[in-house]
């Protein structure tokens, strides 16, 4: 065993695992998991690559730091450590009438760290047909184990964001500790109708001409049928939110051709006792491509660019890092040289 | 107030050798585009910062460039860059110069690169919403030919007529109907810049992998990069707008009242919640008077509040702040303004529905036509400055945002601790789901002369920002950093100023974008 691993060992006891080839770290304090961090930067290791003696890398759990609070009711947020999951922050939000928002059914499973570093970018639906991240400020450990901490603020003009550090950076650029998050009321009424539309362009135009003029759904769920488009949409929040935004979205659905439907679609929910299915980050014309081949999917996160799709669409896998483009990569080399954190995928 | 110190062109510091190297060379590769002229160097050498004028009047020019370069395209503004590399020169992107932190001032002299030139404008994509848009493009001129496409980019700042789409970017602009249509940030697809190492950097769309690096080049404000090109959202053109006003008897109940308004999930474009004082200046204009200036604009401290205050009080009395501040105090009633817009039945459900959120929260129904006076003259501000500090006085705007648990602390402190300083008034603005902008205009004057009234100006500017950041708010809501809020962001930034460095470096490895501005 390395030196490294020994001391991670003696430092976390229980809380280092050796499995698979791998070490599992799970610190379960900040303070842990800074001296996790200095240990790796200490022996010039990088973080889930293996060392350079052939020693298995180095994985870190943040699933421990789980706390909530406190909570801002007058602003709907919350602030929510790196390892508790969306849906157990959805859970607690509840209780206050609050709730994460629209984003995907994976994407409650994962854990806040993971849904904000990761693919999925922290990212959800807000009105406008646009996307925004589901933290207003984060708090992380820089590669160098100082803090970086952002201002809790709507919007700002103080540079360059420095939230856009860590989200979707894969823990790369720097490792979230915890985030204030935007959370919206909770719904308090929910309402599904089904369309049917002319073809795939024609819902498609529906969708984002509604999206801009301000409808929110939930989730949508389309298929071909006949050569036409079925959609059963899901709308959620206040009863007077809900009729105004199905009467967006139906003006713009009878604009394009389409009417209400008795129809049923197919394509069944998935089963509440499985983990949720793949899902891709989609464009509009993937979607617009899959109905013209027969395909069903459902879809979440919708914004007048794309949706997160679950089915037969073709998009960014949203399980899988992709990489990054040159400039990023130097940016990360800058702020990490040694990628300590473990450098661009 | 003495008259102004003297100045000419001639006052100007002599271009070095080496910026006449690099001028001989911009000249022979953009003939008629390159000048060293004093009056341009001049013109170029400051944007609407107040202090500029301030020094101007006691005859210190600010810093200009040694050069101003026009660039054709985005293939010449990278030539400009990788020959400015190659002499170690600075470039500073100049837009149409109406920011108000002296953001282009040439602290280290160099290339100023004037972007008016890169204005093409393609069709809209009217299947996908989106536009591409040269950087150089002045907004009215963009939003004008997005008109006459039947769609809207839905960003209109105060300075729409002066300012163009790659200074948006390059400040994270706010526009008045922002609450619908978010900051110009939110309406970016994609990005082309050209970095400091001379490369052309195009940011993806979604999907992408990584972080967002579009995030990372908007609000970098020329330190890192020359915006060339963007794809933005546009949106179908309004239908119909729909306007309502209503009167508070208290700040804090009219914030309450846009709070309710925003959490319900309503999306008005227009949020304007005037302070007592502001709302006094509001309300004293009558109607279709022709009157030139929105409220709490730039224009209106210049053109209204200033002969008002001038003929309420003597000069030597406006020296003390503390007396008008407290005059202010004894109104107490609110104005709130708002506006929706886009498809008819919902403008009008929506407005319908926040006036039973309004008058719930204590509001008194004042009808549209307050609102409606307020959309017919939102861009009548003037730019004149001059004549204030003529007269002894300087007038600027200080715009922040917080959450709304911190709103009313920060409107609070701020009051309070520039009231010593100087006369104060405020409007809430920009309003989002979590919190807004608040946006404070204020009025000193100094008895001493232009050097008094500078150090008063400094003292000023220290002063709130170290409230509001005391109070929990950020730096800026949409000006910007420029030279006079730098101090401030690396106070903000604290130990994370070093992600911001780390970009620099990446980016700009020479320090050659605009030295001395956000983090010097």
């Amino acid at each position: 065993m390395s030196d490294l691993h020994e001391q991670l060992r003696d430092s976390l006891g229980p809380r280092y695992a050796l499995k698979d080839g791998a070490a599992r770290c799970a610190p379960r304090s900040e303070r842990e998991l800074l001296l996790v961090l200095k240990l790796v930067r200490d022996h010039g290791a990088k973080l889930g690559r293996p060392g350079p003696d052939g020693a298995p890398p180095v994985a870190l759990s943040r699933r421990a730091l789980q706390l909530l609070g406190p909570w801002e009711d007058a602003s709907g947020t919350v602030v929510a450590e790196a390892g508790a999951t969306l849906d157990e922050i959805d859970r607690a939000a509840a209780a206050r009438q609050l709730a994460v928002g629209p984003i995907s059914p994976r994407a409650f499973t994962l854990e806040l760290a993971d849904f904000l570093e990761g693919p999925y970018g922290g990212l959800r639906s807000v009105p406008g047909g646009r996307l925004e991240p589901l933290s207003l400020a984060l708090t992380a450990v820089m590669p160098d184990g100082l803090y970086a901490a952002s201002r809790p603020a709507p919007r700002h003009a103080a540079g360059p964001s420095l939230d856009a550090f860590f989200l979707g950076a894969g823990g790369r650029m720097g490792l979230l500790l915890r985030a204030q998050l935007r959370l919206v009321p909770l719904a308090t009424a929910s309402r599904l109708n089904t369309f049917s539309l002319p073809s795939p362009a024609t819902f498609v135009a529906a969708v984002r001409r509604g999206l801009l003029g301000g409808a929110c759904m939930e989730r949508l769920r389309v298929e071909s049928r006949k050569g036409r488009v079925l959609m059963e949409a899901k709308f959620g929040g206040s009863q007077t939110a809900v009729d105004r935004d199905l009467a967006v979205l139906g003006t713009q659905i009878l604009n394009q051709g389409g009417r209400l439907s008795e129809d049923h679609l197919r394509r069944p929910e998935p089963p509440a006792d499985q983990p949720p299915p793949l899902e891709r980050e989609v464009r509009w014309e993937a979607v617009a491509r899959a109905l013209e081949q027969g395909g069903s999917a459902a879809l979440y996160r919708l914004s007048v660019d794309g949706a997160v799709a679950e089915g037969q669409v073709e998009g960014r896998d949203l399980s899988a890092e992709a990489p990054w483009s040159p400039a990023l990569e130097a940016v990360a080399a800058a702020i990490d040289p040694s990628a300590s954190l473990g450098g661009p995928p | 107030m003495s008259a102004p110190a003297p100045l000419s062109a001639s006052s100007l510091p002599p271009l070095s050798a080496l910026a006449q190297a690099a001028a001989a060379e911009l000249s022979s590769l953009f003939p008629g585009r390159v000048s060293v002229a004093d009056e341009d160097r001049l013109s170029y050498a400051r944007d609407m910062w107040p202090k500029a004028i301030l020094w101007i009047r006691q005859g210190k020019i600010p810093p200009p460039p040694d050069v101003v370069v026009w660039p054709d395209g985005e293939e010449e503004v990278q030539k400009v860059v990788q020959l400015a590399r190659r002499h170690k020169l600075p470039v500073i992107p100049f837009g149409a110069g109406s920011g108000v932190c002296g953001g282009v001032t040439a602290v280290r002299g160099g290339i100023s690169l004037d972007l008016k030139r890169l204005e093409k404008v393609e069709p809209v994509d009217g299947e996908r919403f989106t536009v591409d848009a040269d950087a150089g493009v002045m907004g009215e001129v963009l939003e004008r030919r997005l008109n006459a496409q039947g769609y809207s980019l839905g960003h209109f700042p105060s300075s729409i007529f002066m300012s163009t789409l790659g200074g948006w970017l390059a400040a994270r602009s706010a526009g008045q109907l922002s609450t619908r249509y978010g900051k110009i940030e939110d309406m970016v697809c994609s990005l082309r810049a050209v970095t400091g190492r001379g490369d052309v950097v195009q940011t993806p769309e979604r999907p992408h992998g990584g972080p967002d690096l579009a995030e990372l080049l908007m609000g970098s404000e020329g330190t890192l990069c020359v915006f060339t090109r963007a794809r933005l959202r546009v949106q179908p053109a309004p239908e119909h707008r729909a306007f309502r006003a209503f009167r508070y008897r208290s700040v804090g109940a009219g914030v309450e009242a846009i709070r309710r308004v925003l959490r319900d999930g309503l999306r008005p474009a227009v949020v304007r919640l005037y302070d007592p004082f502001d709302t006094a200046l509001v309300a004293r204009k009558k109607p279709h008077q022709g009157g030139r200036t929105s409220p709490s604009a730039r224009g209106l401290v210049q053109s209204e509040l200033v002969p008002f205050l001038t003929r309420l009080v003597a000069p030597r009395v406006f020296g003390n702040p503390k007396l008008v501040n407290r005059a202010a105090d004894l109104f107490r009633s609110c104005i709130l303004i708002l506006m929706f817009e886009g498809e008819t039945r919902r403008a009008l459900q929506e407005e319908g529905q926040a006036r039973e959120l309004c008058l719930k929260a204590g509001g008194a129904d004042l009808g549209e036509e307050p609102a409606q006076e307020w959309y017919r003259t939102r861009y009548d501000v003037s730019y004149r400055m001059s004549p204030v500090v003529d007269d002894g006085m300087v007038a600027d705007t200080f715009e922040v945002a917080a959450t709304w648990d911190r709103v009313l602390d920060v409107y609070d402190r701020v009051r309070a601790a520039v009231a010593p300083l100087a006369f104060t008034m405020c409007h809430f603005s920009h309003a989002y789901v979590e919190g807004c902008s608040l946006y404070f205009s204020f009025a000193a004057a100094s008895p001493g002369g232009d050097r008094a009234l500078e150090t008063r100006y400094d003292e000023l500017w220290k002063t709130c920002l170290s409230a509001a950041m005391a109070a929990g708010a950020t730096v800026s809501h949409h000006h910007g950093i420029g030279l006079l809020k730098a101090r401030a962001l690396a106070e903000q930034l604290g130990d994370a100023r070093r992600m911001v460095q780390g970009l620099k470096r990446a980016l700009d490895p020479d320090g050659i974008m605009n030295p001395g501005k956000l983090l010097p």
